[in-house]
C-alpha cells in the first residue's frame, strides 16, 4: 500500500514539473508577443510595379528604370540593401529610412554589352518589412542587333586533304533601317565567298574553303562590310582542320609542374583516317622519357602512353615525341613535349 | 529499489520529449553544369562566385560528414571551339576526375568542341561520359555510356541509382550533325527507363535542355525521381520547380552554383530530404589541388603561346597603333595623369596573378589585342601593354601625321566593350569617368 502511495507521489511530482515547465514557457512566449505588438509597429513596402519590360533595345545600349515604392505600414521602413543579379546595377536613390506613407525609388540600370536575345535580370530589395524581407524586382526585355549574323563563328570541322567544304552564313538586317551589305570578303586565298540568295533584308552567303594543302588546324576571318554606322564591319572568325592520313591529339604534350619522382602519364591518341597507314617507329626526346604503344579499342587508332623517367632531373623539360609512319603525306609527326620538374 | 528505478525509467520515457535521430549517413547527389569555360571567377571584381577550387572544397566538406556523395556534371564544360577551349575542357575533365565525379553528361558545347577531343577525353578521363540520345559516328568512336547505374551503401542498405542523360535537339547547330547521331530524347529514354525502373531505387535524369522541355520530359516519365536541368538559368535558387513530387532543378550558369539533392533511407525506401542550390562564395576556400591545376592551365597557355596564335584583324582605314609613350610626346600632362590611373597598370595586375598569357584576359588589359599592329605578346609589343590612350581613342597612326585633323572622340560605348556586365557589373559611366578624367592641357606644338 505504501509503495503505491510512493508511486503516486512520484508520478504527481513529475507531472507537476513537466506541466509547470510548459506553462512557464508558453506564458513567456505570449508575453513577448504582446510586448512586441505594443512596441514595434510594422513597416510595409509596396512597389508600383514588380516587373519592368523594356521591350527591345539594340546591342550595346543600356536601359535605366526607376522602381517607385511607398511605405504603407505604420512603422519605419528600413531598406537594408539592394542586391542585383549579374549584369545590372541597382541603387537606392532615396533615403534608406522611410516613415509612414513616404515614397522612395530604386534605380536599376542594365548594360546590354555584347549580349543578344531575351534577358531577365532581377534585383532584391532587403528591408525590415516582416512580410517582404526580400522583395524581388525584375527587368526584362530583348536585345537585338541592327545586323545579325548566323553563325557568328564558322566551324568548317574536319576536312580531308584535297576536299572542299562550304558553309552558309545568313545575314539579317532590321528592315526599317535599310542597311546595305556592301561587301563580304576574306583575305585568306583559300576562301571563296558567293552570294547565294537575297531577300528584302535577308542575305545568304556561301563560304567555301578549297585547295588548302596544309595539314593541320586553320583559322581566319570573314569580313562583312555594311552601311550601318554602328556595325560598319562585322568580323566572322572561321576555323577547321585539314586531315591527311591520320590525326592525333594532343598537339602538345604538356606535363605541367611535376614533383621530382612523381609518376605522371600523358596519353596521345592517333586516329588513322587511311586504314593502310601504320606507325613504324617512335622516338622520344629527351631520352629519359619513355613511351608505350597499345591498341585502342579498334584497329583504326593507337594509344601512346608517355611517361617521365625516374632519372629525370629538376628543371624545365623540352623535347619532342616523333612518330614515324608509312604515310607519304605524313611520314613524321612531331609532338612537342614540355613541363617542369620541381624539387 | 529495482522496482523504483524501473518505474522512474518508464516515467522518463513517457514524459521527456523524445527525439529520434536517424542515421547520420545520407546520399548526396551533387550536381554542377554549364560552366561554359569558367574554370574560376575571373577576378575582375570582388564578390564573384563560382570556380572549381571552391567547388572542390564544398564537396570535401560534404564528404567529411560521412555521407555518400555522387557528384555529376550536367554538360557544357567549354564555351565554344578553339584551342583555348580545348585546353579548358581537358582541365575541367581532370578537375571533375579529381573530385570523383561519376559522370559527365554531354551538352551541345561539349559536342561543338569537336569529335577528336571528345574521343580523346572519353577514353582518357577518369569520369564516364554519358548521353542517352547522342552517339558519335565511327571515325572518332568516343566512349559514351547510355546510362550509368551506380551502386552505393547507405544506412546499411545497398542502393542502386540510375543516371540517364539527354541533350535537346533544339540546342544543336547543323555543323555538329556531320559527326553525331541524335535521337529524340523521349524516344531514347523510353526503353532505358523501362529497363532501369526494375533495377534502380532512384532514377535521375540529367536533362541538358531548356527548362520547359525538361518539364515536358518529366511529365512523360513519372518514374524519374530527380531532374537536373536548365539552360541559361542564371538564378537557379529561385527556379526549382516540381512535377508532382519530382524536383526539376538547375545548377545555374558559369559554374557559379552547385546543387545538392539529399536522400536518406526510411523503411528501406529512398526518401528525398532536400534539394538546394548553393552559391560558391568565397567562404569556401580555394582547394590546393585545384589551384595547382589552374596554374597548370595558365602554364599550358604560355607553353603553347596562344597569345600569338589568334588571327589579327586589320584596322579600318589602314590605321595602326603607335603606343601611349608616342602620345605622351605632345600630350605630356594627360600622359602623366594616365600613368597614375589603374588603366596604366592593368597589365601588371595580370602579371601579378600569372594570367598574362591568357588571351581572354589580355584583350582588356592591353592595347589593340586582336588587331594588326596591336598587342600580340610582351616580347614584341611592350609599348602596348596596359589600357593605353588608343584603347579608348582609337589607333593613332593617322593622328600623329595629321595632328590638326579631328581625332579621338569617344564615349561610353567604347568603355562598355571591356566594362561589360560580366566583368564590370558595377560600371557606371559617370562614376568611372571621374577616375580617369584627363586634366586640361595646352598641347605642345611640334615645330
Amino acid at each position: 500500500m505504501n509503495e503505491i502511495k510512493i508511486y503516486i507521489k512520484i508520478t504527481l511530482i513529475f507531472f507537476a514539473f513537466i506541466v509547470s515547465t510548459n506553462i512557464v514557457t508558453a506564458s513567456d512566449i505570449s508575453d513577448k508577443n504582446i510586448s512586441n505588438e505594443k512596441i514595434i509597429e510594422k513597416s510595409k513596402i509596396s512597389f508600383e510595379e514588380q516587373v519592368y519590360d523594356f521591350g527591345k533595345i539594340y546591342v550595346g545600349e543600356s536601359v535605366k528604370h526607376a522602381f517607385k515604392f511607398k511605405n504603407l505600414g505604420k512603422g519605419e521602413l528600413i531598406i537594408n540593401n539592394v542586391k542585383s543579379s549579374c549584369g545590372c546595377t541597382a541603387a537606392l536613390v532615396s533615403k534608406n529610412i522611410l516613415h509612414k506613407e513616404e515614397e522612395g525609388e530604386i534605380e536599376v540600370k542594365f548594360n546590354s554589352g555584347h549580349y543578344v536575345g531575351k534577358v531577365t535580370k532581377s534585383v532584391v530589395v532587403n528591408s525590415n518589412d516582416p512580410e517582404n524581407t526580400k522583395y524581388k524586382l525584375t527587368i526584362t526585355g530583348e536585345i537585338i542587333e541592327e545586323i545579325s549574323v548566323n553563325p557568328k563563328q564558322i566551324n568548317f570541322g574536319i576536312i580531308r586533304r584535297g576536299d572542299s567544304c562550304t558553309k552558309n552564313v545568313e545575314i539579317k538586317t532590321v528592315p526599317e533601317l535599310k542597311i546595305d551589305i556592301k561587301k563580304v570578303e576574306s583575305p585568306n586565298p583559300y576562301i571563296t565567298i558567293t552570294k547565294n540568295k537575297t531577300g528584302v533584308s535577308n542575305y545568304t552567303y556561301e563560304v567555301t574553303i578549297s585547295k588548302y594543302d596544309y595539314i593541320g588546324k586553320f583559322n581566319g576571318i570573314v569580313f562583312i562590310y555594311t552601311s550601318s554606322s554602328k556595325q560598319e564591319r562585322i568580323d566572322v572568325p572561321f576555323s577547321g582542320e585539314i586531315v591527311g592520313d591520320l590525326t592525333f591529339y594532343p598537339e602538345v604534350l604538356s606535363f605541367g609542374s611535376v614533383k621530382l619522382g612523381q609518376d605522371v602519364k600523358k596519353t596521345v591518341i592517333v586516329n588513322f583516317i587511311n586504314k593502310d597507314v601504320k606507325i613504324e617507329k617512335i622516338e622520344a626526346e629527351p631520352g629519359n622519357i619513355s613511351y608505350m604503344i597499345s591498341e585502342f579499342n579498334n584497329i583504326s587508332a593507337k594509344k601512346i602512353d608517355v611517361k617521365l623517367g625516374r632519372d629525370i632531373t629538376i628543371g624545365k623539360i623540352t623535347g619532342c615525341l616523333k612518330i614515324y609512319t608509312n604515310s607519304t603525306i605524313q611520314p613524321v609527326i612531331n609532338i612537342p613535349v614540355n613541363g617542369e620538374i620541381k624539387g | 529499489m529495482k522496482v523504483h528505478i524501473g518505474f522512474l525509467v518508464i516515467l522518463l520515457i513517457i514524459f521527456l520529449p523524445i527525439k529520434v535521430y536517424g542515421s547520420s549517413e545520407s546520399l548526396l547527389i551533387v550536381f554542377s553544369g554549364e560552366e561554359t569555360g569558367n574554370l574560376e571567377p575571373c577576378g575582375c571584381y570582388e564578390g564573384q562566385i563560382g570556380g572549381i577550387s571552391r567547388r572542390d572544397t564544398l564537396i570535401d566538406l560534404c564528404r567529411e560528414k560521412k555521407d555518400v556523395i555522387l557528384p555529376v556534371s550536367l554538360g557544357d564544360l567549354p564555351k565554344s571551339s578553339g584551342r583555348q577551349e580545348e585546353i579548358k575542357m581537358e582541365i575541367f575533365c581532370r578537375a571533375i576526375g579529381e573530385m570523383d565525379y561519376i559522370l559527365h553528361n554531354l551538352g551541345e558545347k561539349d559536342i561543338e568542341i569537336g569529335p577528336q577531343l571528345l574521343n580523346y577525353l572519353s577514353h582518357t578521363s577518369k569520369t564516364v561520359f554519358l548521353s542517352s540520345n547522342v552517339q558519335l559516328f565511327d571515325s572518332f568512336p568516343a566512349k559514351i555510356n547510355q546510362y550509368v547505374l551506380k551502386e552505393c551503401f547507405v544506412s546499411g542498405h545497398i542502393l542502386k541509382i540510375a543516371f540517364l542523360g539527354i541533350l535537346s535537339k533544339s540546342l544543336l547547330n547543323n555543323s555538329v550533325l556531320e559527326y553525331i547521331n541524335v535521337k529524340d530524347p523521349v524516344q531514347a529514354l523510353k526503353p532505358l527507363v523501362k529497363q532501369l525502373q526494375e533495377k534502380a531505387n532512384l532514377i535521375v535524369l540529367l536533362s541538358h535542355a531548356p527548362l520547359a522541355e525538361s518539364i515536358e520530359i518529366g511529365k512523360f516519365f513519372p518514374e524519374i525521381g530527380l531532374i537536373i536541368t536548365g539552360h541559361n538559368i542564371e538564378e537557379p535558387i529561385d527556379s526549382i520547380t516540381y512535377i508532382n513530387n519530382t524536383p526539376v532543378v538547375s545548377p545555374g550558369t558559369e559554374g557559379k552554383y552547385i546543387g545538392i539533392a539529399k536522400y536518406s533511407i526510411n523503411n528501406a525506401v529512398v526518401e528525398r530530404k532536400s534539394v538546394e542550390v548553393i552559391p560558391l562564395e568565397s567562404k569556401y576556400i580555394d582547394s590546393l589541388e585545384m589551384i595547382s591545376l589552374l596554374k597548370e592551365y595558365q602554364q599550358m597557355l604560355a607553353d603553347e603561346d596562344l597569345l600569338s596564335k589568334i588571327p589579327q584583324v586589320p584596322l579600318l582605314n589602314d590605321l595602326s597603333y603607335v603606343g601611349s609613350t608616342t602620345c605622351g610626346i605632345c600630350h605630356k600632362i594627360v600622359y602623366e595623369h594616365w600613368r597614375k590611373t589603374t588603366h596604366s597598370t592593368s597589365y601588371s595586375t595580370l602579371v601579378n596573378k600569372g594570367y598574362q598569357y591568357d588571351p581572354e584576359c589580355i584583350k582588356c588589359h592591353t592595347t589593340g589585342y586582336g588587331y594588326v599592329s596591336g598587342f600580340l605578346n610582351y616580347e614584341n609589343n611592350s609599348s602596348l601593354i596596359n589600357v593605353g590612350c588608343e584603347s579608348c581613342h582609337g589607333a593613332g597612326s593617322s593622328h600623329i601625321k595629321y595632328v590638326t585633323e579631328p581625332f579621338g572622340v569617344t564615349d561610353e560605348s567604347n568603355c562598355v566593350i571591356c566594362h561589360e556586365s560580366e566583368h564590370s557589373p558595377k560600371f557606371q559611366y559617370s562614376e568611372y569617368w571621374k577616375k580617369i578624367k584627363h586634366p586640361e592641357e595646352i598641347v605642345k606644338k611640334i615645330p
